[in-house]
């Protein structure tokens, strides 16, 4: 409880001291330094290095862990260096769904000096070393498995690097905004349409049509059950496949929030972002229709993105 | 945050192996054989992996490599712990360490162990040469560090600068390193170290049998230099004393050990000459000195016989201060000391013995020194460094008989000769004369090593230098004169520089090195504490080490001050760029206006804020911003242009400018 108290405490104050924003410089602000294990155990080899110049009065051993102190204490200031006057920039990540991983850009640029040695990427996460050249941007994706739809926020994300000498570790919380909106996780249910009596707009909201027919293969999109896969299809190739079925073109449906009564929230809306996939699939014209939010019938991708950010970010019940 | 198998690149890889040959070159001298059949064995196991043609060597193989190298340094070291044994281990790590280097934390172990080899390697070494091969060997260890740590699990960058970032950090800490090394206290060791040499020091023996000397006598080496504070002796008053011999068993001569120590040893009497010595180690604990010598200095000890003796044997370079009034000091002999200065063993060498009593009971020790010195003079007597052959009785033999030796010869025969007067003597041996080096300081090599006698005339020990009589070119002139005519000078060493002195430009350069060498063991190789506080009195200006202190933290303020400065310099010439700035005065008229604008926003970012805020400057903003755009990213437009306009549009966000539809019209009075 209070170790929960005190990282929420650290996570306000390094929000107050590290603000979010789109694009971040690194300064003496935001940057943090301490010895590395590898820089521990150098200053031991620095202790004994020192009593066998006392021990055997030797000048030149002297004048060796001299120096190597000095060159030690240059270190931690290169190391700072090393962090010190980048600049970060949040590039444009793409929507997914939740429970995907999602990859985060991040565009390095520095204006003077190397710097060797990067490490970005959150806590725990495996990441891979990546130098900055004056002049040049570098780009990298940090990948982030999602788990909730909504607008994103990211954890912090960690800058470390122990270059020149690996004797102390620099690293700065980064915190940076990604505008990027996570899809509610697809729950599949099939799809059925049929004509409704009761809707005097058209079809029902949940109701069988024609029996959809076999139509092909097509690459998996996510969202796809289990029972649409070609499993032969899909060992032959590299990605996996799924059966394609045509319904009637033309046909208009209402995905409709009240007939999933008796579910949680999150359960409908996931069934919602299914049936959103299927019926864009299908090549029906579909209308959303949530609590507070209608979104006419229509169809196309941008159509889709539109259903797609309306449940990702309903916020009612 | 765990990294991805960063890996050794290949870079890396070489200077770590030249990093780590340099730290071997210093342990060439005694590594016993195996231990090179092994590092070839290592590295071309290592090339191999790296060729891709083996794989690295198992756990077990590793496992058994390490038992057998440890058996194998105890059993050449001869199951004693000695530095060298230590060092042949030291060596034995890194090298098997350096079949395991294929991640980045091996790497960092073996440079860790470069530096401590290189440690090790200047308590064996430490001439100008081999400090050069060391600041090699550190900038290589350096620069396998940098390119370690700056290659990811794809390698090194290419392009990426190692060598001249290891060089910089090392420049840049260079004065760091100068004030610690001059002001951080000289302590005296914090406990003595079990582990010392075993190399075999050239030194006088403890103990003389004629001949004896004659072995140094082939030994170009330095035994020590001197630089006088005061007073100039003569050639002949250069009788450097080290060790007494006063038991005779009718072979050798050796040290009773009876001779008690006593400390502090001021000297007693006016002192004629002050001078510092700085010695070769010996192994052992004599301090060559003038005759009737003191010091000040709490770790040296004087004996009854006048000489200095250092604390502990002394393994490393000892620089020390001695006074000496140039005379032996009055005294009395008790009976005991007495009886061991007469002691001869019974039936040795009977000739002499009898030609002993043909010497007058009541001649006077001067009397008699004069005497022997006529006998030795005008009988064909010679100086030789290659004597005849002597028996058992060798005093007689050589006296009646052979009649060449070498100095000990005549110490010996007239030592023995003189107790059988009646006359208390011993055999002083040690180094007589040196060479002036046009820099004033005299150099004392082994083959002036020598041997002579004292004479006890009642009051005090007179010197007696038979070899004066016999050969007086070896005492005014050194052994390379006394011998000229025999050829036998340095004949084991053919190339020595000090066969060719005769030369002039080729001894003008060894002059010149050894010039050099003597500042470096002045300056830098004998820098204790003494010489600290001399360098904090002298040239600091200060009483004592307390004040030195203050000015090794003031030093250490002033350097990091100056560290600041040069990061605000720095700051300040990125913040002089005209766009910089521009961005921060548009930030702070955006505050100014309640508007608030976190510190990290990029311009772009904050012209659109601004629009937003602003609704009457929104087009002006969004074109700036579009402008802005154009300039940072695509790399069309001025910078000083866009930078002029922003300030511009940054005047003109001012209370008012909300309300207002157009800038323009809120800039005319009405």
């Amino acid at each position: 409880m209070k170790r929960r108290w005190r990282s929420e405490r650290f996570r306000r104050w390094l929000d107050r001291r590290v603000p979010p924003a789109a694009a971040l410089a690194l300064s003496h602000r935001n940057v943090f330094i301490l010895p590395s294990a590898a820089g521990w155990v150098f200053a031991l080899l620095l202790i004994a290095m020192l009593l066998t110049a006392i021990n055997y009065q030797n000048s030149l051993v002297y004048a060796l862990t001299f120096w190597l102190v000095s060159m030690s204490l240059a270190s931690m200031w290169l190391t700072f260096r090393n962090l010190a006057g980048l600049h970060l920039r949040a590039g444009h990540a793409e929507s997914c769904f939740a429970g995907e991983t999602v990859f985060l850009p991040l565009r390095l640029s520095v204006k003077t000096g190397w710097r060797a040695g990067l490490l970005a990427g959150f806590p725990g996460d495996p990441v891979e070393q990546t130098t900055v050249v004056p002049g040049v941007s570098q780009d990298i994706r940090i990948p982030l498995t999602t788990r909730e739809r909504g607008v994103l926020r990211p954890r912090r994300i960690k800058l470390t690097t122990r270059y020149p000498f690996g004797l102390f570790t620099a690293w700065s919380w980064v915190a940076l905004e990604y505008p990027v909106v996570i899809y509610p996780r697809p729950e599949h249910l099939p799809l059925r349409l049929s004509s409704g009596a009761e809707d005097p707009e058209g079809e029902s909201a949940r109701g069988v049509g024609s029996d959809p027919e076999f139509s092909g293969i097509r690459d998996y999109r996510p969202g796809d059950s289990m029972k649409l896969i070609a499993w032969k299809h899909s060992a032959a190739s590299d990605s996996l496949k799924s059966k394609e079925y045509e319904t009637e073109e033309g046909g208009t449906c209402w995905l409709d929030w009240e007939a999933l009564t008796g579910e949680t929230t999150e359960y409908r809306l996931s069934v919602l972002t299914s049936w959103v996939l299927q019926a864009e699939e299908a090549g029906i014209r579909y209308g959303l229709s949530l609590p507070d939010v209608v979104l006419e019938p229509s169809r196309g991708e941008q159509h889709q993105t539109r259903c797609l950010r309306t449940l990702a970010l309903w916020e009612g019940r | 945050m765990a990294e991805l198998s960063p890996s050794v690149p290949p870079r890396g890889l070489l200077l770590l192996a030249l990093a780590l040959t340099g730290a071997l070159i210093p342990h060439i001298s005694y590594l016993p054989a195996w231990l090179y059949a092994l590092s070839l064995l290592v590295v071309g196991w290592r090339t191999l992996v790296w060729l891709g043609r083996v794989r690295f060597p198992g756990k077990i193989v590793r496992g058994t490599a390490v038992v057998l190298a440890t058996i194998a340094i105890v059993e050449s070291s001869g199951r004693q712990m000695s530095l060298e044994a230590a060092g042949a281990f030291l060596v034995a790590a890194a090298l098997l360490k350096v079949l395991e280097v294929s991640r980045r934390r091996d790497a960092v172990v073996l440079i860790y162990l470069v530096f401590f080899l290189q440690t090790a390697g200047f308590l064996f070494h430490q001439g100008i040469g081999d400090a050069a091969i060391g600041l090699v060997t550190i900038f290589l260890a350096v620069a396998a560090m940098v390119a370690v740590q700056a290659s990811g699990a794809k390698g090194l960058p290419s392009g990426l600068p190692v060598l001249k970032p290891a060089l910089s950090v090392m420049l840049v800490s260079i004065p760091f390193m100068l004030v610690l090394y001059f002001l951080f206290p000289r302590f005296a060791p914090l406990w003595s170290v079990a582990l010392q040499s075993e190399k075999t020091l050239t030194a006088l023996a403890e103990q003389m049998a004629p001949g004896d000397i004659a072995s140094l006598s082939q030994s170009s080496g330095l035994a020590f230099r001197v630089t006088f504070e005061r007073g100039q002796p003569q050639r002949s008053e250069l009788y450097w004393r080290a060790m007494i011999l006063d038991h005779y068993d009718g072979r050798t001569w050796r040290d009773s050990g009876k001779e008690r120590e006593s400390s502090p040893a001021r000297p007693a009497g006016d002192a004629r000459f002050q001078y510092e010595v700085i010695l070769e180690p010996t192994g052992q604990r004599y301090l060559p000195s003038l005759v009737g010598a003191g010091s000040d200095e709490g770790r040296i000890r004087r004996t009854d016989a006048g000489l200095l003796r250092h604390r502990s044997p002394v393994y490393q370079k000892l620089r020390y201060v001695v006074r000496s009034t140039g005379m032996a000091v009055m005294a009395d002999l008790d009976d005991e000391a007495l009886q061991r200065y007469l002691h001869l063993p019974e039936g040795m060498n009977p000739r002499s013995v009898e030609w002993a009593s043909e010497f007058t009971q009541d001649l006077s020790v001067r009397e008699f020194a004069e005497k022997l010195a006529l006998h030795f003079s005008s009988n064909a007597y010679f100086y030789t460094l290659k004597p005849s052959r002597y028996g058992r009785n060798d005093i007689d033999e050589f006296l009646f008989e052979g009649r060449r030796g070498f100095c000990a010869h005549y110490a010996s025969a007239t030592a023995f000769v003189a107790r059988a007067v009646g006359i208390p003597a011993r055999v002083v041996t040690g180094y007589q004369g040196g060479e002036w080096h046009p820099d004033g300081y005299l150099t004392v090599r082994q083959y002036d090593a020598h041997a002579w006698v004292e004479l006890w005339d009642g009051e005090r020990w007179l010197v007696f230098d038979p070899t004066a009589a016999v050969s007086p070119l070896r005492i005014e002139h050194g052994l390379e004169r006394a011998v000229e005519e025999e050829g036998t000078f340095l004949t084991d060493q053919p190339l020595s520089p000090l066969r060719f002195r005769g030369i002039d430009w080729l001894n003008r350069l060894r002059l010149e090195m050894e010039s050099l060498n003597y500042y470096w063991n002045r300056w830098v190789l004998s820098y204790d504490g003494r010489r600290q506080n001399e360098f904090l009195r002298n040239w600091l200006g200060l009483k004592d080490f307390a004040e030195g202190l203050y000015v090794l933290a003031g030093s250490i303020a002033v350097m990091f001050g100056l560290a600041m400065l040069v990061l605000w310099w720095r700051q300040r010439e990125e913040a002089d760029r005209p766009l910089v700035s521009a961005w921060k005065l548009l930030r702070e008229r955006c505050e100014s206006l309640g508007v608030e604008a976190p510190e990290g926003l990029a311009l772009g970012q904050l012209l659109a804020l601004i629009a937003t805020r602003l609704p009457a400057l929104h087009s002006e903003a969004m074109e700036l911003r579009h402008a802005v755009d154009q300039t940072l990213y695509a790399g069309a437009g001025d910078e000083k242009l866009l930078a002029r306009k922003l300030r511009r549009f940054a005047l003109r966000i001012r209370p008012g400018a909300e309300a207002t539809a157009a800038g323009n019209i809120n800039k005319r009075p009405i």
